[in-house]
């Protein structure tokens, strides 16, 4: 590798920085964590038994939480309920009027608002069956229909029969593209769902892919390499100097998943790291556990090192006390206080 | 001569009344079926290379307008002409 060639050692940079947050903050238990969760809420056996209802009904739970702090949105749904599967499908099943209930391909700029209890089509909102679920803010009910819709008519009401032939179709052996074509398979098409953003998918469908089923070899392999990025781990890119030595500095937002973004480089990142060094029980490739290692050292909830609360990001950090102070390059964040917090 | 292999298209009037018509590949092919028929879209096999190179390719996953792309009146005209000397695709190959 040539020292002059500033991606290079932008990249090495970064992997070597990134290696000790694994240290440091890296969950060596992480799948064990993940299937222990999933069976607790019962997503372990709803993929054995295939039922559907139960893998809609926790997918909009985690769906629930996008976009606010996890206490709020549960604390919401705890008062005012939650929607499920099999209220929806009675619902549709009654026939409602609106022509954008009648398919998932039909179900596009519905324009719901909770706050205005408006739409796109005012002649069919008395009827409409979306307001009548008291969820968090509209964009939440269009997303409960869309994910619906998408899973009665795209997976034909079979939720893991279509990961499983999503998965074997984009199985070509041994590839370059290998990780990328698995993770796309599943991701590219929900990404479609409204109201659903990528970090979201990203995270339900990382856990329920490693942690479901280790006999489905293929889930496994497709969940370790999917990332999601938050403003925590795009934030920690940018402070560290990882951003600006790959010369891929980008506001936060969909710019993380574009080419040469944020969940681009923990990709490549992680490529260089071997993850059987924390726990030999992990694949070698596993990018989604690098992502939550640097999410892990920066929350709040985590080691909570590197975010807005510890960092006055006006400034360079000066937290001589941060466990790897001498490796980052301390860019300030904010200097002009137009970024958004994390 | 080469022959083109007969690609599945899928066209129409959007609900504007604005022409649209895209190819599908083969492994979306039935979804593509389901979602033209439910649309009001027609689904034929097409083997004319001018007017499958005119055509971009379609998305089974997007929702509304993005299914299928707009495309020119001289293309919709050629694509009706042919559609009508092609056989349909039958809505129970895509299982519905």
């Amino acid at each position: 590798m040539s020292k002059s060639n500033p991606a290079v050692s932008g990249l090495d940079h970064a992997t070597r920085l990134i290696t000790r947050i694994c240290r440091i903050a890296g969950d060596h238990r992480m799948l064990d964590h993940i299937r222990r969760d999933l069976a607790r809420r019962g997503v372990r056996a709803a993929v054995r038994g295939r039922n559907t209802s139960a893998l809609f009904d926790w997918l909009l739970d985690t769906v629930s939480y996008q976009g606010i702090g996890n206490h709020v949105a549960e604390g919401y749904m705890d008062q005012h309920g939650r929607v499920g599967w099999d209220e929806i499908a009675a619902l549709i099943e009654a026939g409602p009027s609106c022509p954008k209930l009648r398919s998932y391909w039909h179900f596009d700029h519905c324009g719901y608002q909770k706050g205005r209890q408006s739409c796109s089509e005012p002649d069919h909102f008395p009827e409409c069956p979306l307001p009548t679920h008291d969820l968090r803010n509209g964009r939440l009910n269009q997303a409960a229909y869309s994910l619906f819709l998408f899973i009665r008519d795209i997976a034909d009401g079979d939720l893991v029969g279509w990961l499983d032939r999503r998965l074997a179709d984009a199985d070509f052996g041994s590839m370059p593209d290998r990780a990328a074509r698995l993770r796309e398979a599943v991701v590219e098409p929900l990404a479609q769902v409204h109201g659903v953003s990528d970090k979201v998918l990203s995270m339900a469908f990382a856990n329920l892919l490693l942690g479901a089923d280790r006999r489905r070899v293929l889930w496994t392999e497709a969940g370790a390499v999917m990332i999601a990025v938050d403003t925590l781990v795009h934030n920690f890119l940018h402070r560290t100097g990882i951003l600006a030595r790959l010369s891929a500095a980008h506001p936060y937002g969909p710019a993380c998943y574009m080419p040469g973004g944020c969940a681009e480089i923990v990709e490549r990142v992680a490529g260089n790291i071997d993850a059987r060094q924390f726990n030999p029980a992990f694949p070698a490739n596993f990018p989604r556990f690098v992502q939550h290692a640097i999410w892990r050292f920066c929350a709040e909830y985590g080691l909570d090192e590197c975010n807005g609360r510890q960092i006055d990001d006006r400034a360079r950090c000066d937290r001589r006390d941060c466990l790897v102070f001498r490796r980052c390059d301390r860019v300030t964040l904010k200097p002009d206080r137009s970024n958004e917090d994390d | 001569m080469i022959e083109t292999m007969p690609a599945l298209v899928v066209f129409g009037p959007d609900p504007e009344g604005k022409p649209r018509a895209a190819r599908f590949a083969d492994p979306d092919a039935k979804l593509a079926v389901k979602a033209a028929v439910l649309l009001g879209y027609r689904a034929v096999h097409i083997s004319d290379p001018e007017i499958l190179e005119a055509l971009s390719d379609g998305d089974v996953f997007a929702r509304g307008n993005g299914f299928i792309r707009r495309v020119s009146l001289s293309v919709f005209d050629k694509l009706i002409a042919d559609a009508d000397e092609a056989a349909a695709v039958a809505p129970e190959k895509a299982g519905l």
